[in-house]
């Protein structure tokens, strides 16, 4: 009896881990197909959102993972990435990628900064942690046209805050954390010099 | 049973979602536009028709005792399978379903399927039921994301067209999800008492 | 701390699971007729989602980040899942029989329910801690227990006294009651703790 009773542990653990084994397999070899496209899709993500606050050439600028600022506001955002423009090898400013925390997790924007001072574009990347049809609404054109040429000095702030940022309908929360976010881009630019 | 009639089932009298009502929590969740509902509703049936086939087609070597485990790891490996392409292929779907994708693992459609269906039936017969139960789910979705577009962003096909300006937002929000759901459920079980 | 305090509040009020994330519908929906089955319920998945949350962040971090198995994490996840509450039901049924009673019989449902793999997954996700992880995932539980239990009694007395038109009977009436609920915990999304 025990022996058999062995025999059909063996037996039964035998297939779950063929089964296992060839889901496993298979897993890898999509891996491999998909782990590319995956890669470049990232890479492209950032560079629409590159080009959609800044025209000019870009070099990343090495950041440590987990890398945060605290704005003047006391609000501690992390940095994702960080770029030095240039412009036909005139210094253009710096773009940074923010994730400031909204509703319901990182907000990941993209921050253009001028030399002269000026935000000159944000584009969410992704706001897919909020709600939806509110705090998702930040992914609009129509909100983020709003930040370009504001003062790159630490101020922007959603109207309820004594800004001048008109926040989303029902998502002052995604709204605010954008702001902020923008503030805590100019806060790395400047001390990157 | 003919295809034409498993397909009435699936849709209507036997819909997974509105008359059995599981399945729910993607049901809620992924019906804020009509392009999200769809990319649901067809990832999921994808999962299904592969794993209804392959469980038929292994029904007779999964032991009975660890057939739960083994059903897992098949559908497990499917979903990471259409997670892994979506975010290669069509990375918007992918990043606005999000979470939601490898939950599919526990849409209880799928596992309960397996076990009610696919693991005592051929190939063929699986494959069809896998696609009709699919279709079903995937009528419900886009009956509940029409509904909430319109109302909640007062829009048609996922922002294509404006009906009007002033939406009622609650209706995306999860209030207006169980709301819909209670109203789509107490509809269906209306035409389906006429039906008797 | 601050941060420990602002997920159980996120976890509990502000993103409950049920009702604002919908992860765990099911159950929800179906083990809420009777307010003691749905604290049975309430407590045994905040027990899992606790473990699980423990359990699956030290796999993905000592095993499958290590070994660039990423892609992995919904099997692995999901297979863990699994034993582990194969081997809680086990347990219980050896040492504490009075536990095993109380809770015994949701155990199976849990493994399929969406709101422990959700857990898991989205601590991953949100790069939690250790720590940060095991707190999501026991404040999570309670958040999922206090939606139950508070939407058991609705309908305990829906069940009891309330009138409807006969097609809401049953299910709708309740989806019903549900988005009400829904509607009364959007009040709590004003509150933050930075």
């Amino acid at each position: 009896m025990a022996v058999k009773q062995k025999n059909e542990f063996v037996q039964l653990g035998g297939i779950l881990c063929a089964i296992t084994l060839v889901v496993s397999l298979c897993l890898g070899a999509v891996n491999a197909i998909t782990v590319d496209p995956i890669a470049v899709q990232n890479k492209l993500k950032t560079e629409n959102a590159l080009a959609q606050v800044m025209e000019a050439d870009s070099e990343e600028i090495e950041v440590p993972e987990g890398t945060t600022v605290t704005t003047d506001s006391g609000t501690s955002v992390e940095i994702f990435s960080a770029y030095k423009m240039t412009k036909d090898g005139q210094d253009a400013g710096y773009c940074v990628e923010v994730g400031p925390t909204g509703f319901g997790g990182a907000v990941d924007t993209m921050v253009g900064i001028s030399t002269d001072g000026k935000i000159t574009g944000i584009s969410v990347i992704s706001a897919a942690s909020e709600t939806p049809g509110l705090g998702a609404r930040s992914t609009e054109e129509e909100f983020q046209a709003q930040f370009k040429d504001q003062p790159a000095d630490g101020t922007v702030a959603v109207e309820k805050d004594g800004g001048s940022i008109v926040a989303l309908t029902g998502a002052t929360i995604t709204s605010r954390a954008v702001s902020e976010g923008v503030n805590a881009a100019v806060k790395f630019a400047a001390e990157q010099g | 049973m003919s295809f034409g009639k498993s397909l009435k089932a699936g849709l209507f009298t036997d819909n997974p979602t509105l008359v059995q009502m599981i399945g729910l929590c993607p049901t809620l969740a992924t019906t804020t536009s009509i392009v999200n509902g769809i990319g649901m509703g067809l990832s999921a049936t994808a999962v299904l028709i592969c794993s209804n086939i392959v469980i038929a087609l292994l029904r007779k070597i999964i032991p009975n005792k660890v057939r739960i485990a083994a059903f897992i790891t098949i559908i497990a490996g499917f979903v990471t399978m259409i997670d892994l392409l979506l975010q290669a292929f069509i990375p918007s779907l992918s990043a606005s379903l999000g979470l939601y994708i490898p939950l599919i693992v526990v849409n209880c459609i799928i596992l309960g399927r397996a076990e009610a269906f696919a693991s005592k039936n051929t190939v063929g017969q699986s494959a069809v039921d896998g696609i009709v139960m699919g279709l079903g789910f995937t009528f419900a979705l886009i009956l509940m994301s029409i509904v909430r577009e319109l109302l909640g962003a007062g829009t048609i096909g996922g922002g294509a067209v404006t009906i009007f300006s002033q939406p009622a937002t609650i209706m995306i929000l999860p209030a207006g999800g169980f709301l819909t759901l209670g109203c789509i459920i107490a509809v269906m079980q209306k035409l389906l008492k006429k039906g008797e | 701390m601050t941060s420990i305090l602002s997920i159980s509040l996120g976890a509990i009020l502000i993103n409950n699971f049920i009702l604002s994330q919908f992860l765990g519908c099911c159950p929800f929906f179906g083990v809420s007729k009777k307010i003691d089955t749905a604290f049975g319920m309430g407590m045994a998945v905040t027990f899992v989602m606790g473990l699980a949350s423990a359990v699956t962040w030290l796999i993905n971090t000592f095993v499958l980040m290590p070994l660039g198995l990423g892609f992995m994490q919904t099997v692995a996840f999901i297979l863990v899942i699994a034993t582990l509450v194969q081997f809680i039901e086990m347990f219980l049924m050896k040492s504490m029989p009075a536990l095993y009673q109380a809770l015994g019989i949701f155990l199976p449902l849990i493994t399929t329910n969406c709101a422990v793999l959700g857990v898991a997954l989205q601590n991953v996700q949100k790069g939690y801690n250790f720590l940060e992880s095991i707190v999501y995932g026991v404040t999570g539980g309670l958040g999922f227990m206090l939606a139950i239990v508070l939407f058991a009694s609705i309908r305990e007395r829906l069940d009891a006294s309330a009138e409807c038109p006969k097609c809401f009977e049953g299910v709708p009436i309740a989806l019903i009651s549900a988005s009400l609920m829904a509607m009364a915990f959007l009040g709590f999304s004003g509150m933050k703790i930075w």
